[in-house]
């Protein structure tokens, strides 16, 4: 396996995308705190409107910890660049054929399988990593963790970091699951972009749906309901305030979904034949 | 006892209820040059496939080096379209291919190798720029790398220009000849194939109809002249003295005989006869390919070639 992830990583290091995508992960926070403080400035400007109050208001709403908190959630934009990275750099093995130089050098399908997935998860972690470091230096000292005592925000970075990872193992799962069963370019990119699109938002409906059939009948769905629904938990996450229990579901959901992701993925691929 | 690289035993492949190998059992011994042999359609492809473990036997077993421990350089194959990444040089093909295998990235070797299928490894020119040519040949300059005991070649020359052909088969000889690396070869091309081959296993509808060596193959075709006469009937009587003669036309003839040319030509002027065409017919494999397969399927009753 060693060596197949070798050969991974070489081709990483050659890949023009992966370096594009990685620049827009670290790019990001440094935009959204430009955009911010460009807005405030304006508003200065103009005014209209105290510049302080804004400023102010910024570090009330706590772009920081907003900022974290999409990290457990696999709609979120940082987890598409992952996506459409590994999945384009990985399936292209399959695409120019080279998939059978691992074969014709007497590895295993298990050793191929696993491989890819280290290094489709090493590469969402990269990003993940850079993001949360950009975030760190960008836009932790200009609007602060909501005035939070340092333990609490140690919490709520370390918390949202290791939710982070449990999204980008999800994500990147998905993406082998699909790049090993179907061994297409168009279907590797195309079918976990909808997956995680397209079942947050459908959980989401569901919720609404049920939100307002309980508010028909004079009720309010409670949080904890919510909780134990798959992804849309994921939205409750407030790395201002974390929540253990709600930690630990958004967990077990996603370590459950990538389990089911890795038996489908390997098992179909084990016994394929390939071209 | 004789050295084993490739084992198989009754080796079937059903695609959708339909047989593609057939109870193929077959022994290719060390430093042998085996011709796979057969049309398209024939199962070569997916004995390749089967044996490079790209696709699982419906049932059957083979083993490759079955007599020792097999190390990841140790086979190496060409399967269909050349396998190399697209959007890199040749170069970094190689070293690819080297870490692959875990063996160390030695540029001057890999160098040498690049130079040796002619392609210039000092060239940043990624891969999809090149030619359908030039991609066979840093796909075969990819099974070097690791100096392989056994090389599997699926229609290696398919996109060379005659040089290329030639220059391939030179270096599957020179591989065979220095470092004893034993290759099994298909190819469509029989001519080509019979000037380096030394055993051919004939295939058709998946199953292996015979295996054959190349002196076997000489001495069950024999050699044959073709003279286009002005007489028929004397030509005939003329070169009976030499071996068989069969008449194939109005005024052509063939003669099943070792005999050189210019000794038939010879009798032929001495009796008075015009030659007007002569040709030597040396594609032997094609023939017993042909008549192999037409037998085959008169016993079985099917639709003959």
């Amino acid at each position: 396996m060693i060596n197949i992830l070798r050969v991974e990583f070489f081709r990483l290091i050659k890949s023009k995308l992966f370096w594009i995508m990685l620049a827009i992960c670290f790019a990001a926070p440094i935009l959204l705190s430009l955009a911010l403080v460009g807005l405030v400035s304006l508003i200065d400007a103009i005014g209209g409107t105290d510049s302080n109050n804004i400023s102010y208001l910024l570090h009330t709403i706590g772009v920081t910890p907003l900022t974290l908190s999409e990290l457990p959630n696999v709609s979120g934009n940082i987890f598409l660049l992952s996506l459409i990275s590994s999945s384009v750099i990985l399936s292209k093995e399959f695409t120019d054929g080279t998939m059978r130089n691992a074969i014709l050098a007497n590895k295993s399908r298990k050793q191929l399988f696993f491989a890819y997935l280290i290094v489709a998860i090493f590469i969402g972690i990269a990003y993940l990593l850079t993001y949360f470091i950009s975030t760190l230096i960008f836009v932790l000292p200009i609007f602060g963790f909501n005035d939070l005592p340092a333990g609490d925000a140690a919490t709520g970075f370390l918390c949202s970091l290791a939710l982070g990872i449990c999204a980008v193992v999800f994500v990147q799962t998905c993406v082998i699951m699909f790049l090993f069963s179907v061994r297409k370019q168009w279907a590797t990119v195309l079918f976990p972009i909808l997956i995680t699109r397209f079942v947050p938002a459908l959980f989401s409906i569901i919720v609404s749906i049920i939100t307002v059939g309980e508010a028909f009948q004079g009720n309010t769905l409670s949080e904890a309901f919510i909780s134990w629904m798959p992804f849309v938990n994921a939205s409750l996450f407030n790395a201002a305030a974390v929540n253990g229990a709600l930690v630990g579901k958004i967990l077990l959901y996603y370590a459950i979904f990538s389990g089911v992701f890795i038996v489908s993925g390997y098992f179909t691929f084990e016994k394929a034949d390939l071209k | 006892m004789a050295d084993i690289m490739i084992s198989t035993k009754n080796l079937c492949k059903t695609y959708n209820g339909k047989t593609v190998v057939n109870n193929v059992s077959i022994e290719i011994e060390r430093g042998a040059i085996v011709g796979l042999v057969g049309q398209n359609g024939a199962g070569k492809t997916t004995l390749i496939r089967l044996l490079t473990g790209l696709v699982k036997p419906t049932s059957g077993t083979f083993s490759l080096l079955p007599s020792q421990e097999r190390r990841d350089n140790d086979v190496a194959a060409i399967v269909e379209r050349p396998s190399i990444y697209t959007n890199m040089s040749a170069m970094d093909n190689l070293t690819i291919q080297s870490k692959l295998l875990g063996i160390v990235v030695d540029k001057e070797y890999l160098k040498s190798t690049v130079r040796l299928v002619g392609l210039d490894p000092e060239s940043n020119k990624k891969v999809k720029n090149y030619s359908l040519g030039m991609k066979q040949r840093l796909a075969i300059a990819m099974t070097l790398v690791g100096k392989p005991q056994l090389l599997l070649l699926d229609e290696p020359t398919n996109g060379l220009d005659p040089q290329g052909i030639f220059d391939m088969r030179e270096i599957f000889v020179k591989l065979n000849k220095e470092l004893g690396t034993t290759l099994l070869v298909s190819s469509h091309i029989l001519s080509e194939l019979s000037k380096f081959a030394t055993e051919f296993y004939i295939m058709d509808r998946g199953s292996v109809l015979t295996r054959v060596t190349a002196d076997e193959l000489q001495n069950a075709n024999g050699k044959r002249i073709r003279f286009k006469v002005d007489n028929l009937e004397a030509a005939k009587e003329t070169l009976s003295q030499y071996g068989k003669t069969e008449a194939v036309s109005a005024n052509e003839l063939e003669l099943y005989s070792e005999t050189p040319i210019t000794q038939a030509m010879l009798s032929l002027a001495q009796a008075g006869i015009t030659v007007t065409n002569v040709v030597q017919l040396g594609d032997s494999l094609e023939d017993y390919y042909i008549n192999i397969v037409r037998e085959s399927r008169n016993n079985k009753g099917g639709t003959s070639l």
